[in-house]
């Protein structure tokens, strides 16, 4: 009777603890898929349809309907023109862009994120049934604008206020109207991806603000550096050469060799930082980290140096890496670097989601901007900014020099590898307006292409400037 | 919108958390009837003790004995022996119908009564001596102390619940039951209009049946045991709805086909209603059997042919069903039958026969190469959940009656093994393994059902969303397999942890039952039918929300299938049957030789 006894009380424990562990292991399980699981592949589109019925509006910055359900249907922005600019970043209730607001926010859309209680209110009141709208950071009109600019190029352009951290325009191409993505039609080859946030590119001479950034914080190198450009003959054995300008630019210093582009003396530069200093100012401005816009997570910019010799260091000084070392950057970071110049070498972190609005009209808390990182000091930023400024003004950054207004950047043409094993030229671009209403930082990477981005950031940068941003 | 579309989003606060009232009253009664049953197992007989004559000492040394009582020079032995004639296991010494049996526990333990060796069960009598090895015992019987009215155990009454708290679980599964079945009936679509009276009717049939069978087994079986009864009613109710909930709901069809599908659903649902109805039927003439009569122990060896035998008709006859991988289902005309359900219940017959008592190893070679060939069997169907289930249950119902630490711990590792072998030579339970092991990573064929289900049980956070206001249109199999991601989505995730708190009352009680029982035989079953249910719960809920890898076992009563159901019925029938067995009531200072001798072979536990 003892043992037998005692037998039952083993197993009794024993079931008790599985029951805990299944009890426990449910609520687990469900805390986690609401987390992980909200969107999955291959869902049902007719439960997806049914369910987006009762979920809240999307609304652009200037309150401009981006989303919204009425009579049973999930509608996006009324100008269909809008619609297709807002593509990736809006999504659709299909979940087939996993990545737009409509898929990562579907929690909150549909109200589902909502506490117990709250919940209970808003039944109590009759208002329990839809979901929260939500306002977003981006502008309408400039995204429609950096979409009209964009047309038939396959690219994107991020703009974001670099005081604010607000993201005022991500748009990607080639793009879809949002009812072509529901009936799963005309669907353009490589249309689903959102370049803007998911793109890897090469960053070409925009990478050339970094060793800049290491040459004037370094205290032991002298800034006065001058290096003799021969054009086509290379520096340092397999170094990095000028493929645009045969002739070469002579003696120049960091003066003249940024904005003219000088591959030369940010070869040798590289070559002079070393590959712990290069990284350690790569890092300090993103590279390497996980970079996340609210919910939206972007493709990580990478740089890791493997290749031996200062050859291949001197390419990575002019942002073109040979062999096995690699060097990318996403099209938003391309946009924060610019941004981090801008705000006194400070980083603001970016945002997409202005605001959360509940059934009955309460609007949460606005988000406030916040610093994300430091990413040089702020005499090395005004320095950098004297740069850009000349870059544009009589360098390579020409096209997008427009009179009145003070813009500073940096161009870069990349060649790339695609996944054809073509060789590709990308045109980059990446800078900012310096306007204390208008402060605005913007990134153009338009593929195939060898020198419309400058053009395209001015044109961008001068509309927007004369609009009223909220 | 109109009301009619809202009524079940308000009410679904009220939905879930009912059920979920009615199981925890049901839990914590039961909760505290096992605890104050472990007491009582726990205490001696009163009126009762052993002599114990020590030939060296001349002195005699009284011992308190249990019910059941091991007598040996084992460290757990009731009456522990310093004698080196006696075994570890010498004898057991036990208390039935009021009176007291001597058995050898294995023919090598020498034993005497009164000076005549013993090799069988003998009865003995106050002041019967009876040695082993060099040891004399005498029992002593103080029943002429008893008081007239016989000995009643105080703590006996507090372990079956008063009529009081039943009524109130009745009452509120009635509500429970009627505000689902009027939220459904008042919302359902509109094809389905025009035979609202043929629906309501059935419904209140199952009801009124299932009333009816809990009255008739309190008027007819002693000792019913009305909370196992009521979980289980909870839980067929539930399934009940939720299957209502799918026949009337999700009509695609359009055209021409559409009256016909409308009847198919209204034939499926009211088939529904019949099997709970034979269902019940079921569990009143098989637990009155069982409980009334031997007629159990005589199947042994019938239930070990008859499950060999249905596990191999399947295995030549069964075919997929849809999308089912398995082929389990043998199909008689459009009808189809799942063999497999029904060997699990022979398997659990066969287990109680052999594990009625600490069998000679010899037999349980026996049943271990038995078990071997039909785990075979189920491999190769292959029903990887069966297998999943009498697993454990064989291993705990093994453990618990023989006390085999040794050779369970080597089951053990030898199931181990086995699954091991299995994961590499076999290609299905890689993949099912695979889906388990990528759940968060990607979504792919093997584990898209997990992710779908896991889905849906976020979405019904801890209230659900309202009955019918769920999705299962995005789950395969959202009826059968994965019909706890729809419990959790429309009735919350409360009324999920509520069916597992019910399954585990009914594990609870089923425990009970077996501290009560006196014979071997209704020990080892109760004890193997309760593991079965809760164990089937627990694989059924965990491979459905992605806790363990998914199995193909679905939730017992609440999933559709009509074999399942059918052989969850006749499970409950045994359990209530085989836990109401009792001695014929306490101890009387009349004489007790009413003991019929016939059922003495299925006598003594450990
Ligand atoms: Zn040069």
């Amino acid at each position: 009777m003892k043992q037998f006894l005692r037998n039952l009380k083993v197993v009794s424990i024993l079931l008790v603890l599985l029951v805990a562990f299944l009890m426990v292991g449910l609520l687990v399980q469900q805390k986690r898929s609401q987390r992980e699981l909200s969107v999955a592949v291959g869902e049902n589109k007719q439960a997806l349809r049914q369910r987006y019925m009762r979920a809240g509006s999307i609304y652009s910055a200037d309150g401009v309907i981006l989303a919204h359900s009425k009579n049973g249907e999930r509608e996006y922005a009324a100008d269909p023109a809008l619609a297709r600019a807002c593509l990736h970043l809006v999504g659709d209730y299909t979940h087939r862009l996993p990545y737009g607001i409509e898929s990562v926010y579907m929690p909150e859309l549909l109200g589902t994120s909502r506490s117990f209680f709250t919940q209970l209110f808003l039944d109590f009141k009759k208002q329990g049934f839809t979901g929260n709208d939500l306002i977003l950071t981006v502008d309408s009109k400039l995204m429609l604008k950096a979409d009209s600019l964009l047309s038939d190029y396959s690219g994107s352009i991020v703009m974001f206020n670099y005081r604010s951290g607000d993201i005022l325009a991500l748009v990607s191409s080639p793009r879809l109207y949002p009812q072509d993505v529901i009936d799963w039609t005309n669907i353009v080859d490589s249309s689903l991806f959102n370049r803007a946030l998911h793109g890897r590119y090469l960053p070409g001479s925009t990478f050339k603000i970094i060793p800049t950034a290491a040459l004037l914080s370094d205290g032991k190198l002298d800034v006065t550096m001058t290096v003799d450009c021969k054009g086509k003959e290379p520096i340092v054995p397999a170094g990095a050469k000028e493929t645009l300008t045969p002739k070469g630019h002579g003696r120049v210093g960091l003066a003249q060799a940024f904005p003219k582009s000088c591959n030369a003396f940010f070869g040798q530069l590289a070559v002079e930082l070393g590959r712990e200093r290069l990284l350690e100012q790569a890092e300090s401005f993103g590279f390497n980290q996980e970079l996340f816009i609210d919910r939206l997570k972007v493709a990580t910019s990478t740089i890791d140096l493997t290749e031996p010799g200062i050859g291949a260091l001197s390419w990575v000084g002019v942002g073109q890496p040979i062999g096995r070392d690699r060097l990318t950057l996403s099209p938003v970071h391309l946009a924060m670097l610019s941004g981090a110049i801008a705000n006194e070498g400070v980083l603001m972190k970016p945002h997409l989601l202005r605001q959360e609005i509940d059934p009955t009209g309460v609007a949460g808390r606005e988000r406030e901007s916040e610093q994300y990182s430091i990413c040089c000091d702020q005499h090395i930023a005004a320095a950098i900014e004297k740069l850009m400024l000349d870059t544009v003004s009589s360098g390579t950054g020409k096209r997008a020099y427009r009179d009145g207004l003070e813009i500073a950047g940096k161009t870069g043409t990349a060649e790339m590898i695609d996944s054809d094993g073509k060789s590709v030229v990308n045109s980059l671009f990446t800078g900012y307006l310096i306007s204390e209403t208008h402060p605005i930082a913007i990134a153009v990477v338009l593929e195939d292409e060898n020198r419309a981005a400058a053009q395209l950031a001015g044109d961008l940068l001068s509309y927007a400037a004369k609009l009223d941003l909220p | 919108m109109p009301f009619r579309n809202h009524l079940s989003y308000y009410l679904r606060y009220l939905t879930g958390p009912f059920l979920f009232l009615i199981a925890f009253l049901l839990l914590i009664r039961v909760w505290r009837a096992v605890r104050v049953q472990m007491k009582i197992s726990a205490q001696p007989a009163t009126y009762f003790f052993l002599l114990r004559e020590s030939l060296k000492k001349e002195s005699f040394l009284p011992q308190r004995l249990f019910h059941t009582n091991l007598i040996g020079t084992a460290s757990f032995a009731d009456v522990r022996l310093r004698d080196k004639g006696v075994k570890r296991r010498h004898a057991q010494l036990f208390l039935y119908d009021g009176a007291w049996f001597l058995e050898p526990v294995s023919k090598r333990s020498l034993t005497w009564i009164n000076g005549q060796p013993v090799s069988k069960r003998t009865k003995i009598q106050n002041n019967d001596v009876f040695g082993l090895g060099s040891t004399k015992l005498t029992l002593v019987d103080d029943r002429k102390y008893l008081p007239d009215d016989g000995h009643k155990d105080v703590l006996e009454s507090i372990t079956t619940a008063t009529s009081g708290q039943i009524s109130v679980t009745l009452i509120l599964l009635h509500l429970f039951f009627t505000l689902c079945m009027g939220i459904l009936i008042y919302s359902l679509p509109e094809p389905f209009l025009p035979h609202r009276p043929f629906i309501v009717g059935f419904s209140v049939l199952v009801l009124a049946v299932s009333d009816l069978i809990f009255l008739l087994l309190n008027l007819l079986l002693k000792n019913f045991n009305r909370d196992i009864f009521l979980a289980f009613k909870a839980l067929y109710l539930t399934g009940f709805i939720i299957q209502t909930r799918f026949s009337f709901w999700g009509l695609k069809t359009t055209g021409d086909k559409r009256e016909q599908a409308i009847a198919t659903r209204l034939s499926d649902w009211g088939q529904i209603c019949l099997i709970i109805v034979v269902g019940l039927l079921l569990v009143l003439v098989i637990s009155l059997v069982s409980a009334k009569t031997r007629l159990l122990e005589k199947l042994g060896l019938i239930a070990m042919i008859a499950t060999t035998l249905s596990l191999l008709l399947t295995l030549v006859l069964g075919r997929g069903q849809k999308t089912h991988g398995a082929g389990l289902w043998i199909y008689i005309g459009s009808r189809t039958i799942q063999l497999t359900e029904f060997a699990k219940v022979g398997w659990l017959l066969v287990l109680a026969a052999f594990f009625k008592t600490r069998p000679p190893l010899k037999i349980q070679i026996r049943f271990a190469i038995w078990a071997a060939a039909n785990f075979v069997l189920l491999l190769l169907l292959p029903d990887l959940g069966s297998a999943m289930i009498l697993l454990p249950v064989t291993l705990i119902v093994f453990a618990v009656m023989t006390s085999e630490y040794l050779l369970t711990s080597l089951v053990l590792v030898l199931g181990a093994g086995a699954s091991v072998f299995a994961y590499h030579s076999l290609p299905y339970v890689q993949r099912r393994i695979y889906g388990w092991i990528s759940l968060w990573e990607e979504v792919n064929p093997q584990n898209s059902q997990i992710v779908y289900a896991l889905q849906a049980v976020s979405r019904g956070g801890i209230i659900g969303q309202g009955l019918t206001r769920g999705s299962p249109e995005s789950i395969p199999l959202a009826a059968e397999d994965m019909v706890f991601s729809i419990v959790c989505e429309e009735l919350g995730l409360i009324t999920g942890i509520a069916i597992i708190m019910l399954f585990f009352a009914i594990w609870l009680s089923g425990i009970t039952a077996v501290m009560k029982g006196r014979d071997g035989y209704s020990v080892s079953l109760t004890l193997a039918l309760t593991t079965a249910f809760f164990m089937e719960t627990i694989i059924a809920i965990g491979g459905t929300t992605g806790l363990i890898p998914l199995t193909g076992i679905t939730l017992p009563f609440i999933a559709r299938g009509g074999s399942s159901l059918l052989a969850k019925f006749m499970m409950s029938g045994l359990l209530l049957g085989v836990a109401a067995r009792r001695e014929k009531g306490g101890y009387r200072r009349s004489k007790t030789d009413g003991v019929d001798t016939s059922t003495l072979g299925y006598l003594s536990k450990n």
